[in-house]
């Protein structure tokens, strides 16, 4: 943000007058030793953490957006890699997958970042050389949810969403999106996992053909504009974004529904990773602070995620995501990440050729 | 008896003929009048089609919501305005965008206009097999275009970004600028720059008394082309973008990506007043119809 | 200046940026699309085997269905486009009143700025199942989830791109026009639709293949408008392709579809050329 101000600066004062040059040249010398360049996702998370940003003045941070998902990013470090340009990287569970298998992480430590002692171990994810990649800041849950104002019935299970009534009413993720936790919710309801997945192609088959998919979503966003402007009603999404747009409309989360409804919860993480090549001490000092107590707690509110940080606190307004561990035991499922990651393609494949020909 | 019987004959061929011409003029007149009935149908309904969006735009840039909501929005309120005008993000895309645009444009259309002049000379089996080779950037998805060249660019590792850019937009640009050179040139009569050259002209004054004047209508619409083009571009710029140095589409595309903002409406919006600015601009200097249409 | 030495030289900068620029990345995407894939990887690994897997799956019935529809969808918009494009262009060419010219060409040229994500968004709004139109829909008794109707608002997002442009490049051809040669038919006594057939469509066959060619290959590398007014239910190969290089990282794919799409598409521009010279000598 700093960054980018004083170059829009830059030029107003240079179209005014050129001996404004002299000065700048100082301020640009500054910026390269402790700016970093840091990649965020959008809309809300990229205004928080600004602000965020804002309270400290140590390291100036220049503020970019996924274009995609998480994955979209990664063949453009690939293809400037070893000087990917960027220092800090957001991501989640399957990316620091993908991240560890290339090895590109610059190895975290208690030491670069001393506040990951206050983090649950059990979230650090290691690569091949069993070094830590990742500084998680956010716990969130994928959840299913359905706008109650327009859905035409409750939905209790998930064969309701054969019901005819439901017809054009289901925005449904592509595999490759969310990792396709959407059909791994189909396949553990039908006696499935996430490598026994026959049962729910066989389910998404009948889906496809019943016309209760109103929209296929290709993005995050796809599915918030669907939900919004009503053209459906039901779907499947990391909790941040229904839980704020249960403030304008009325929305019902299943996170905390019996197994036998099929509505399974998925935990997972997201965080970032140093990028080596960069200006490796500014991240790390950057990362640091914004895992701090009070800071991670702050963040947190504001993008209705859980904080990693165990001293923050809470906001009432994410309860739906929040479990004890023996509500964590009967609602939320972990998948398996590593394996996830690696069948995207081939499961994207198969949608193409077997899916969507037939809505 | 007989004379009466002949004039009436003749009489009787003579309305007819009368009557066949009247029917036939009665039909045109009818022909004319269902074309022209049907052309101002089309008019109407494309203008209609054309131009919906743009108003459904318009309102989206002014909705109060913070979402897209149903429409017509509930509220208004110039919030997405405010938001784009702080958003030092999206002005330095636009920065970057409008001086890359106009690069574009400058070395497209010069480049193009040059090519299409050599094109407009070779025989018809030449000009055909140049011509599909010079049209086939159009063709590729900008996803190959983008990926081809950050791959093949990413081993020259100096190259400033811009420049980067500046090659993704040469290339989708430039088939505008030769494709639309040589309709500006199809239609000028071979004849005419024969008699110049008859008449003692060498090729070099021909070309900037005849061939030149006549294309410039060609080369104008290819020029603004591959300025829209170069403004509107997404797919190349993502891949060809880096996290300083990006291009107001691009910027546009994280936001939408990421999460769903108006701000992108209040742009669009934007955008378009500053295009009526130009065109208004253009038209005082240059007068409208000697830029895109000919008035010579 | 020998002609011949001035054509090279005319020629020279742009077959140099076209070797440069195009050519060349296109060779290492050709390249790419032999490689083996490893899946979880980003790309082909360094030194990957050489394969045809990635072409070999084109073949299977899935990835045909989706190369036909989209040139179809393609194909359909530009007929559509270069159809009403015609009269309108010929009317701005041909209108009295100069300001009326300049307020249409100023209006075509504003939309051609248009933001290609606002203008999706906000036909989507307008056509989509909750959209502005939808009373009318279910008045007319059309079921906006349907597959014909996703493909016919597909259309509609190509031709709001294609009609403009197309309108742009005929008023080139119309305005180079004699417009003696009009009335010199209709004093004739042809009709108004037979002289336009006769006269005006013969001598615009250039700009008519133009405008036709260029609607035609931007709707089939078109990717924003199937990519959301298709509802992720109609996919284009543009789509198919970007899925494989952004969100699988499965580049060798990829690589081998824009191979298979790049060279149907040159073949048909080539034809198309050939068919207009035709056109134009007879």
């Amino acid at each position: 943000m700093f960054s980018t101000r004083r170059q829009f600066l830059k030029s107003a004062t240079s179209a005014a007058a050129l001996g404004a040059s002299g000065s700048l040249a100082t301020t640009v010398g500054a910026r390269a030793e402790d700016t970093i360049t840091a990649v965020d996702w959008g809309g809300n998370y990229a205004n928080e953490i600004k602000k965020l940003a804002a309270k400290q003045s140590d390291i100036k941070v220049n503020w970019q957006l996924h274009a995609g998902g998480a994955m979209a990013i990664l063949p453009k470090i690939k293809a400037k890699w070893p000087n990917p340009g960027i220092d800090l990287l957001t991501g989640w569970d399957p990316s620091w997958q993908m991240i560890a298998r290339e090895g590109w992480a610059e190895p975290v430590t208690t030491e670069r970042v001393p506040n990951l002692a206050d983090i649950p171990h059990k979230l650090l994810v290691k690569d091949g050389s069993g070094n830590v990649i990742n500084i998680p800041r956010t716990i969130s849950a994928m959840v299913w949810f359905y706008r109650e104002d327009i859905a035409p019935f409750p939905i209790t299970t998930l064969d309701d969403l054969l019901d005819p009534r439901l017809k054009g009413k289901i925005c449904f993720p592509v595999p490759s999106l969310g990792s396709n936790l959407q059909m791994l919710s189909l396949a553990l309801h039908k006696g499935g996992d996430e490598r026994t997945m026959e049962p729910a192609w066989e389910f998404m088959k009948k889906l496809a053909r019943s016309g209760n998919i109103g929209r296929i979503a290709n993005a995050d966003t796809d599915i918030t504009t669907s939900i919004t402007s009503g053209e459906t009603c039901l779907s499947i999404q990391g909790a941040s974004a229904p839980i704020e747009r249960a403030r304008n409309f009325k929305i019902r989360i299943l996170s905390k529904m019996d197994k036998e409804s099929g509505f399974r919860t998925f935990i997972y993480h997201e965080g970032w990773c140093v990028l080596k090549g960069g200006h490796t001490d500014a991240a790390f000092k950057f990362a640091n602070f914004a895992i701090a107590p009070e800071t991670n707690a702050e963040f947190n509110r504001a993008i209705s995620g859980v904080p990693v940080n165990i001293k923050s606190k809470v906001s009432d307004e994410i309860k739906p995501i929040t479990f004890n561990n023996e509500e964590m035991e009967r609602f939320a499922y972990i998948p398996d990440w590593a394996f996830l990651s690696t069948q995207t393609d081939a499961w994207m494949k198969r949608w193409e050729q077997e899916i969507a020909p037939l809505l | 008896m007989l004379k009466t019987e002949e004039a009436a004959v003749v009489q009787v061929e003579h309305g007819i003929n009368a009557n066949l011409a009247l029917r036939l003029a009665l039909r045109k007149r009818t022909a004319d009048a269902v074309l022209r009935i049907g052309v101002i149908a089309v008019v109407t309904i494309t203008s209609v089609f054309l131009l919906f969006p743009v108003i459904v735009t318009v309102f989206m840039a002014f909705d109060a919501r913070d979402y897209i909501g149903a429409f017509p929005p509930t509220s208004f309120s110039t919030q997405w305005f405010v938001q784009l005008a702080g958003s030092d993000f999206l002005w330095s895309a636009f920065k970057t965008s409008l001086l890359l645009a106009t690069a574009t444009t400058i070395a497209s259309t010069t480049i193009g206009a040059c090519a299409a002049l050599a094109i407009s000379w070779m025989t018809p089996k030449w000009s055909d097999l140049v011509t599909t080779a010079f049209l086939s950037p159009l063709v590729l998805p900008g996803v190959i275009i983008g990926f081809g060249l950050l791959m093949f660019l990413s081993v020259h590792d100096g190259l400033p970004v811009f420049a980067k850019l500046f090659a993704g937009h040469l290339i989708i640009a430039l088939p505008f600028a030769v494709r639309l050179t040589l309709v500006g040139l199809a239609g000028i009569s071979e004849t005419l720059r024969e008699a110049a050259l008859s008449l003692g002209a060498n090729e070099i004054q021909a070309f900037f008394t005849i061939t030149l004047p006549l294309a410039k209508n060609g080369i104008a619409a290819g020029a603004v082309f591959g300025f829209a083009t170069s403004m509107d571009d997404v797919t190349v710029s993502l891949f060809l973008s880096d996290f300083n140095t990006f291009t107001l589409p691009v910027a546009l595309t994280s936001l939408i990506r990421s999460s769903f903002d108006l701000t992108i409406a209040a742009a669009a919006v934007a955008l378009m007043s500053v295009t009526l600015l130009l065109l208004i601009v253009l038209d005082r200097v240059l007068g409208l119809e000697r830029a895109i249409g000919r008035k010579t | 200046m020998s002609a011949a030495r001035s054509k090279v030289l005319l020629l020279l900068p742009a077959v140099a940026v076209f070797a440069l620029l195009l050519v060349a990345p296109i060779l290492m995407v050709l390249d790419e699309s032999f490689r083996a894939f490893e899946p979880g990887r980003i790309g082909s690994v360094q030194g990957a085997s050489l394969t045809l897997a990635n072409y070999a799956e084109l073949l299977l019935p899935a990835y045909v269905q989706y190369f036909a529809q989209t040139y179809f969808l393609a194909f359909c918009a530009s007929v559509v486009a270069v159809f009403i494009a015609f009269p309108i262009s010929y009317c701005i060419a041909r209108t009295e009143s100069p300001s009326t010219r300049k307020a249409s060409l100023s209006a075509i040229v504003g939309l051609m700025f248009l933001s290609a994500l606002v203008r999706v968004y906000a036909l989507e709004l307008t056509f989509g199942s909750a959209g502005v139109l939808s009373p009318v829909m279910s008045f007319m008794n059309i079921n906006p989830n349907g597959r014909q109707y996703i493909n016919f608002v597909i259309v509609a997002g190509l031709l709001h791109y294609a009609i403009p442009m197309s309108i742009l490049i005929l008023f080139g051809a119309i305005q180079n026009l004699d417009p003696r040669l009009i009335e010199a038919a209709q004093s004739l006594g042809a009709s108004a639709l037979s002289s336009h057939i006769t006269v005006t469509l013969p001598l615009c066959t250039r700009g008519i293949f133009s405008a036709f060619v260029v609607s035609m290959t931007l709707g089939v590398s078109a990717f924003i408008i199937p990519w959301i007014l298709g509802r992720g239910r109609v996919l284009f190969i543009s789509n198919l392709i970007y899925t494989r290089f952004s969100e699988v990282a499965d580049y060798p794919s990829g690589a081998a579809i824009s191979i298979v799409m790049m060279v149907l598409s040159l073949l048909m521009i080539f034809s198309m050329s050939r068919l207009a010279t035709s056109f134009e000598r007879t």
